[in-house]
């Protein structure tokens, strides 16, 4: 249905929150992509010299009022003589540049080749100094290379989830509301159930199951399975609703006189008539994922070092006399507000642009 | 019809919507008028503009995107531009509507009592008690049976019939000047029409405002009309009094609607039929907009839109056939 | 050849309620149905809405399970096989070939999200009826010439078409399989006054030339007359009259057919009738039909009987039979 496509992006870019919300996803996705390349750090190397170093100030003139492009001044590490605190003074006098294409720590592009190429960064020794775009965690890892490589987790496992989610609710859904009778009395019946649970408890009972012996990337799956086994269930609920109202229409009632078998029925014309729903609830489901597995790692049963997740990174944000030395530790987290709005946006822009009422002809 | 007096006239009114399609000129150059104590039928089949033209004239239609455009002159004002709080004294009050889903034109929430109460209130000076005196009063007018137990009951407990009877009571609570009644009896059972066509019949002796009666069946405006306009694509093609239209139609859409009726001597025939369909809204031919399923079309018609031919009193017609000189 | 013969069908549809969803009354929709349809042959159902004509054409396409009651179907070989409840495994094939139905709502009967030529193509697969894609493509154009569109329609979607024209191709997807029986639930009662008639038309050249049975159901007497050879009226899920079209159009006998006659607007405004109607009140409800007589109610001749004993089908005349206590005083 071209028609209906070209008017659905039309309404779409209308929707100027959408759009923006859009272009913010896509750039996002598009960073967590080239992770490692992109990072100016390895994400799980330490510096014991920067252990929660604040961010550098990146300047572009040195003490002599001299144009230098951007650069960052090396630091120096000392102790407040009365509190013993760490406290960090730059040392105006080094100039370190800020480069592109610089050659750093080495890192594995897709998991498959090395290299040591990064977009950006100084070509100094982590020990003298180091760009921190957001400061340092308490092993002086750089935090901003560890936002982005928790991206690849936390802006994944929400897609994935969701994908997961929405597959066995519309599978599940369809199939109670086309056969009706027993079979649906049945899955509604064990839907309320599972939904009468508290969610969060029983997202943490579900990922306590995962052995902690599993290495990182099993336990990304097996979170993954966690969060859709809960979320597939409000899928299937609505979804029963529409196949209930599309086992009725005529040309349902059509194709069940001609002798096609229900299967069919539900793959060919259930399933596509609801595609719209579908896309929209799952947009609209992502951010809750994102949350849910940011929910799970703050608490501390999901990702695991050395993965890492932005709800794993604001675990270290956890006490308040922490957040307070060391507010930048608090980054990850709006890193996660920005991704769910966005989410947000896209979705109500997109149930805005299928709503039957406004997208049908009227004439 | 010289003692008639005139309630309503609708001049050049246009009403266009845009809409991805294209412009939808859905109600192009209609004028009319209606006089006081008849019935005027508008009929004509799906998107002719015959519900546009209703929902224009009361003020219902949203601009932008859509324009409305020429005059239509009520009580010595023209109602387009009216302000919308003006427009309210009007809408309800002088001129009000019958809708044809009568089920969807109750709010299932309240019974039909408070809805009724609703619109008493919102334009009339009465007391809570005077003015459900005066509903069911309205309602023992058009034979409600146990009009007390109505007015507590709720629109589901009723059925589509007796809620569309009931529609019929808030049109009149007001006592206006004119009855729109869009398609009021489409979605009725034959035996249930009868019933509210008749009330409707009856209700004119009593009742001093006028009806503007829309609907595609010709058959009940041959039951309730006094004149009938005939609308296609958008525009009024024939104007003539119901006894006329049916003795003589002369636009060839007219004759054609008249003859596709089914009647019992067709049987073992093939039935006559227009040929083609009724063109959507944004895609309305040039020139005489039925040209293309006209039997009688001439190399003018697809050229030039007709204007209003007069060939016998009262009866007007937009076709190039009665052209001077040319008419029957 | 009888191609679906019907025994005393009642449908009841369950009104559920609670959690468990405990059956807490019943649509009373089809009481006693009795029908015989024979090659060739056009039977009428006539009846307002909530009469049961929709679940009696549902039923016999087994789109509802009947509650009691025998639907059996002789297939081309002229075996009669019983396909009440669940349709022996070897049967279902030809009855879906054999048994097809078309609707009333041409903007609901064909999927939005398809082609008509996917439309079209669906039964055809089904029922593997062409070997190879080319000659299914072009049993699909040759159907879109019968039903009046053409052939480059095909790769259309249904919102680029009237309603008229999407009821053209309901037709068409329903009489790819060459079915030997239709079933048409007001085909025509959507569409507009100029379009009806050229559907109908449709339907009868058809019929003629396939000598396909039709079903035909309608709430318009007029239509039902024209299509039908027989027809059968209906009234709370009751079959109250049932007679050859002429024949019951000159001599209704059931006080209800009379009614729903005199209710026919005249066409004519130097004598209009609808003042003359006397049927008062509406249809009751079939979840609490009145006792004896379904229409006693509502009937201007009723009796002290009527109320209390619910009268059979009587013979009136040839091949006229009436369920009328008026018949036996």
């Amino acid at each position: 249905m071209e028609g209906t496509t070209a008017r659905i992006i039309k309404s779409f870019r209308k929707h100027k929150l959408g759009v923006f919300g859009l272009v913010v996803l896509a750039v996002l996705y598009l960073v967590i992509l080239f992770a490692g390349f992109i990072a100016p750090y390895d994400f799980t190397q330490s510096h014991r010299n920067f252990v929660y170093a604040p961010s550098s100030k990146i300047r572009f003139v040195d003490e002599n009022g001299k144009w230098r492009g951007p650069f960052i001044c090396a630091m120096k590490k000392s102790r407040d003589p009365v509190t013993y605190q760490v406290v960090f003074a730059e040392d105006t006098s080094s100039v370190v540049p800020i480069k592109l294409f610089v050659r750093g720590e080495e890192y594995k592009v897709w998991g498959l080749l090395k290299t040591n190429l990064h977009l950006f960064g100084v070509e100094e020794l982590p020990d003298r100094a180091m760009l921190l775009l957001f400061g340092a965690d308490r092993f002086g890892r750089d935090l901003f290379s560890r936002v982005v490589v928790g991206g690849q987790v936390s802006m994944t496992v929400g897609l994935l989830g969701t994908f997961l989610s929405v597959f066995i609710g519309a599978i599940v859904g369809s199939l109670s509301g086309y056969y009706g009778g027993w079979v649906d009395v049945l899955i509604q019946r064990f839907i309320e159930l599972l939904r009468s649970f508290p969610r969060i408890p029983l997202w943490l009972a579900l990922a306590v199951t995962l052995p902690p012996s599993w290495p990182s990337t099993w336990v990304y799956f097996g979170i993954v399975t966690v969060l859709s086994l809960i979320g597939w269930m409000g899928v299937a609920r609505v979804m029963r609703g529409m196949a209930l109202s599309l086992r009725e229409k005529e040309f349902v009632l059509a194709a069940r006189v001609t002798g096609v078998p229900s299967m069919k029925i539900i793959t060919r014309h259930l399933i596509p008539n609801t595609l719209s729903y579908l896309i929209v609830v799952s947009t609209l489901s992502i951010p809750g994922m994102i949350l849910g597995e940011s929910a799970i790692s703050f608490l501390g049963l999901g990702i695991k070092e050395p993965m890492t997740s932005w709800g794993l990174l604001l675990k270290q944000a956890q006490s308040l006399s922490e957040l307070e030395s060391h507010p930048w530790l608090m980054i990850p987290g709006i890193f996660i507000m920005i991704a769910v709005l966005s989410y947000n946006f896209v979705g109500d822009a997109l149930r805005d642009a299928v709503d039957p009422y406004r997208t049908v002809d009227k004439v | 019809m010289t003692d008639s007096e005139r309630i309503l006239t609708v001049l050049n009114l246009k009403t266009y919507f845009g809409t991805p399609e294209g412009i939808v000129r859905a109600v192009d150059d209609v004028s009319f008028h209606l006089d006081r104590g008849e019935v005027l039928a508008l009929v004509g089949e799906s998107g002719c503009g015959k519900s546009v033209t209703a929902h224009s004239i009361l003020g219902l239609i949203k601009a932008p995107p859509a324009k409305v455009a020429g005059r239509i002159v009520f009580g010595g004002q023209d109602l387009i531009g009216l302000p919308e709080r003006e427009y309210r004294q009007v809408r309800g009050k002088q001129i009000s509507m019958i809708f044809q889903e009568p089920m969807s034109a109750f709010d299932p929430l309240y019974t039909v009592g408070q809805q009724l109460m609703e619109v008493a209130k919102a334009h009339m000076p009465w007391e809570e008690s005077e003015a459900r005196e005066r509903i069911i009063d309205t309602l023992k007018s058009i034979h409600i049976p146990e009009p007390e137990k109505r007015y507590d009951e709720y629109p589901h407990e009723m059925s589509g019939g007796m809620l569309q009877r009931i529609m019929i009571a808030m049109a009149l609570i007001t006592s206006p000047d004119i009855i729109i009644a869009d398609e009021p009896t489409t979605a009725l059972d034959v035996t249930i029409q009868a019933q509210v066509l008749n009330l409707m019949q009856n209700l004119q002796s009593s009742y001093r405002g006028s009806i503007i009666f829309i609907t595609h069946d010709l058959g009940t405006v041959a039951e309730i009309a006094d004149r009938v306009h005939v609308m296609y694509a958008g525009k009024i093609v024939e104007k003539a009094s119901v006894v006329e239209l049916f003795d003589n139609p002369l636009h060839p859409y007219t004759s054609g609607l008249l003859t596709s009726r089914v009647r019992r001597e067709y049987k073992g025939q093939d039935l006559p039929y227009i040929e083609g369909y009724v063109p959507r809204a944004y895609e309305f031919p040039e020139g005489c907009r039925f040209h293309p399923r006209c039997p009688k079309a001439m190399e003018k018609c697809k050229a030039a839109r007709p204007p209003e031919f007069e060939p016998a009193p009262d009866h007007t017609v937009a076709c190039w056939l009665f052209e001077e000189g040319e008419g029957r | 050849m009888k191609i679906l013969s019907i025994r005393n069908l009642k449908k009841y549809f369950p009104i559920r309620s609670g959690v468990f969803l405990q059956v807490s009354g019943w649509v009373r929709a089809l009481e006693n149905v009795n029908m015989d349809i024979s090659q060739g042959e056009t039977i009428g159902i006539v009846g307002e809405s909530g009469c049961g004509k929709s679940t009696l054409g549902r039923t016999m396409v087994k789109i509802y399970e009947p509650t009691v009651g025998s639907i059996t179907y002789c297939d081309p070989s002229g075996e009669i096989h019983d396909v009440s409840r669940n349709i022996d495994r070897r049967v279902e094939p030809t009855f879906r070939k054999d048994v097809q139905m078309i609707f009333q709502n041409p903007f609901d009967s064909l999927d939005p999200r398809m082609t008509i030529r996917d439309t079209i193509r669906e039964p055809l697969e089904t029922h593997r009826l062409f070997a190879s894609r080319k000659m299914m493509d072009e049993r699909i154009a040759e159907l879109l010439m019968k039903v009046g569109l053409y052939p480059e329609y095909a790769q259309r979607y249904p919102h680029e078409f009237s309603g008229g024209q999407r009821q053209r191709i309901a037709i068409a997807r329903s009489i790819s399989v060459n079915p030997r029986l239709l079933i048409c639930d007001e085909p025509t009662s959507a569409l507009d006054v100029s379009v009806q008639s050229q559907i109908i038309n449709l339907l009868k050249d058809i019929q003629r030339d396939t000598n396909m049975s039709l079903i035909f159901i309608s709430h318009n007497l007029d239509v039902v007359h024209h299509m039908s050879d027989r027809i059968m009226v209906m009234y709370l899920g009751n079959v109250v009259e049932s007679a050859p079209a002429t024949e019951l159009f000159d001599h209704p006998a059931h006080p209800y057919t009379q009614a729903l006659m005199s209710a026919i607007p005249s066409w004519n405004p130097k004598d209009r009738k609808l003042g003359q109607v006397k049927l008062e009140g509406e249809p009751p409800s079939p979840i609490n039909p009145p006792t004896g007589c379904p229409f006693h109610p509502r009937c201007p001749h009723r009796l002290e009987i009527c109320r209390r004993v619910k009268p059979e089908a009587a013979e009136v005349g040839e091949g006229h039979s009436s369920a009328c206590h008026l018949h036996s005083v």
